[in-house]
């Protein structure tokens, strides 16, 4: 992981090292998270509640691992095996 | 009140085990020596994805978030949550552009935001004005640090302004020693503590009120028998738009402070920032836990401690909650958490604000043939200014309003996001263009903000960041998040004044940087330590 400590990639000279990140498409899953909190249309109710929780306290919460879980699928996507 | 004595011995304590931790810390991964901006403002921009993971948590999710959101939450209720949506937003845009600005700046040896700027666009005015729009971001924001010890100090019954300035003359000292090292360091023990007192609190406190069903009910009750029209446990329909634009506006916001462009520029590669995007939300789910301890406190029956000014002081909510429901020691433990939390971003924001003043103030236009070892210590002196000038805030200002006084920041730093994030895309923008659109969204900015009134402190301005759409003479009571539209209005006079420059052929400035610039990663040719124009010696070996 220490990118840094790759050898092969010190030596300066030809073109800039081969990019390791590609498939730039799945960049656009990173908008759902938008979509899905943007607009408190959606969730600015009570019902249904959750162990007592109001749907506006909970529905927002659950966005944070969905948002994670979005982040590390395009991490993976995008980021190709070291050259 | 009288003083808790075991709550201050606990407190004490930890205080003491970060305090010798911060002198320490100039040791950790030493360099030869701290004689170079990179080292003492940058930790030698070597921390990998752990180190950074705490640092940058610790520099983001600040006092600010363990005091006045959920005093938000106890106050008006829903609206205080809009922290939640703030931070989801944040982190997928980060992703997509902070690597870009990673790579730009290690090729060129850019410390500051303002840095890129000067290299990217070609102008000092307007690297100047960034410059001074992230110092005047900082300085409220490391006074509200400050609000968060005073909150925790006046509920152990400390009165007197005189320990906060002890605690802050201490940081100020290892600050001052170890550089950006120092908060790193730190930012483990302050995770630690957060981690163990949130967890603990929202498992043992709801157990102890009876659950969310009774916590909710007792907030509902208290929300719809106050005359006010903007509390309540869901958003009025008035408050939707603003509740929305406030988030998204605080998240644009978040990434342009200068600590937190200072907390990525301090990592070690690409590969470290797009990795801590992924994995930075993991606070924001212990920030939305933490934000409904406001309605647990509704629940049990706080009553905030009143200010000078006669007011009810809402940041004290959490202390005075943890003070009723843990015991002492347990007590101790928790306003350490929130001490230490206060004092992790201070440290990081008093280097931001130390180098965009030596690198972009003093060395372009006081001296510009300052050496690398000259930069180093006008930095470390003036993040000792810095701190005292934020010292100085908190004793003129009344605490009450720190909240405000961090959306103003908000309101400020996102002015520099053209500059900034188009630079980061394209030259399209001229630096002309780019200077008029950040002055006039910054008077437009400060005007909305000096013509909002709050009812219910009963100011007459600065009463918070909502501008009232009826002001533009529609009728209406929607409000929305005054920093949105003074990006706007930036963005318009962008758009025209590059227009009317390139029309009349006016003079086009020099870009330092070229396309590949921008994807680098850590290793490749000339993302070894480098220097701006090559007008230093080569940076200290052991890097890289």
């Amino acid at each position: 992981m220490p990118v840094a400590d790759d050898p092969t990639r010190q030596e300066g000279s030809g073109p800039p090292a081969k990019r390791r990140e590609s498939g730039r498409g799945w960049n656009w899953l990173l908008v759902v998270p938008f979509f899905g909190t943007f607009f408190p249309w959606i969730y600015n109710t009570r019902s249904p509640e959750f162990i007592g929780m109001p749907f506006f306290y909970w529905y927002q919460l659950v966005w944070v691992p969905i948002s994670v879980i979005l982040t590390i699928i395009v991490y993976r996507a995008t980021t190709g095996r070291k050259p | 009140m009288d003083v808790k004595w075991v709550v201050l011995s606990v407190f004490i304590f930890l205080f003491a085990v970060v305090t010798v931790l911060g002198f320490v810390a100039s040791r950790w991964r030493r360099a030869e020596s701290l004689d170079h901006l990179d080292e003492w403002g940058l930790g030698g921009r070597n921390f990998g994805p752990w180190v950074s993971w705490f640092l940058i948590g610790g520099d983001l999710y600040t006092a600010y978030t363990f005091v006045a959101v959920p005093g938000l939450l106890f106050g008006v209720g829903a609206l205080g949550f809009f922290a939640v949506p703030y931070t989801i937003l944040i982190f997928p845009m980060a992703f997509i552009v902070a690597p870009r600005l990673w790579s730009v700046a290690h090729r060129h040896g850019y410390v500051t935001p303002a840095d890129f700027v000067r290299g990217r666009h070609g102008s000092a005015t307007l690297a100047l004005a960034i410059a001074i729009t992230g110092i005047a971001a900082t300085m409220p924001y490391i006074a509200l640090q400050l609000v968060g010890i005073g909150a925790v100090l006046k509920t152990m019954g400390i009165e007197g302004e005189w320990p906060l300035v002890i605690a802050f003359v201490i940081l100020a000292a290892y600050t001052y020693q170890s550089g950006l090292r120092a908060p790193a360091l730190i930012a483990f023990v302050k995770d630690a503590l957060i981690y163990i007192v949130v967890l603990v609190a929202v498992i043992y406190i709801p157990i102890k009120l009876g659950g969310f069903d009774d916590i909710f009910a007792a907030a509902d009750k208290k929300f719809s028998g106050s005359e006010q029209p903007t509390d309540g446990l869901v958003l009025a329909d008035a408050q939707i738009l603003g509740y929305s634009s406030l988030a998204f506006g605080s998240a644009l916001a978040l990434f342009l402070y200068p600590h937190a462009i200072t907390g990525l520029l301090a990592t070690r590669s690409r590969d470290t920032i797009r990795r801590n995007m992924a994995a930075l939300p993991a606070y924001s789910f212990l920030l939305g836990l933490l934000a409904l301890l406001g309605l647990m406190a509704i629940a049990a029956g706080v009553e905030p401690l009143t200010s000078a000014s006669g007011t009810p002081d809402t940041n004290t909510v959490v202390p005075l909650l943890f003070d009723q429901m843990f015991p002492d020691w347990f007590t101790g433990v928790a306003f350490a958490a929130i001490g230490i939390g206060a004092l992790v971003p201070a440290a990081i924001m008093s280097i931001a604000a130390a180098n965009l003043w030596t690198r972009n103030i003093y060395k372009e236009y006081l001296r510009p043939n300052a050496t690398d070892a000259e930069e180093a210590r006008m930095s470390r002196l003036v993040s000792l200014i810095v701190k005292g000038g934020a010292v100085a805030v908190i004793l003129v200002l009344d605490p009450q309003f720190s909240i405000d006084l961090q959306l103003i920041g908000g309101v400020i730093i996102v002015q520099t996001l053209p500059a900034i994030v188009i630079g980061l895309y394209s030259r399209a923008a001229h630096a002309w263009g780019l200077l008029a659109g950040w002055a006039v969204g910054l008077a437009g900015g400060l005007y909305m903000l000096y013509d909002t009134p709050n009812p219910v402190t009963g100011k007459e301005h600065f009463g918070g960041a909502q501008y009232a759409l009826s002001n533009f003479g529609i009728d209406t009571k929607v409000t929305l998040y005054t920093g949105l539209i003074a990006i706007v209005l930036n963005l318009i006079v962008t758009v025209l004044v590059t227009a009317v420059v390139r029309m009349t052929r006016g003079a086009e400035f020099p870009d330092q940087t070229s396309p590949e610039d921008y994807g680098v990663e850590a290793g490749d040719p000339g993302v070894e330590p480098l220097s701006i124009e090559g007008e230093h010696a080569p940076a200290p070996t052991g890097r890289g």
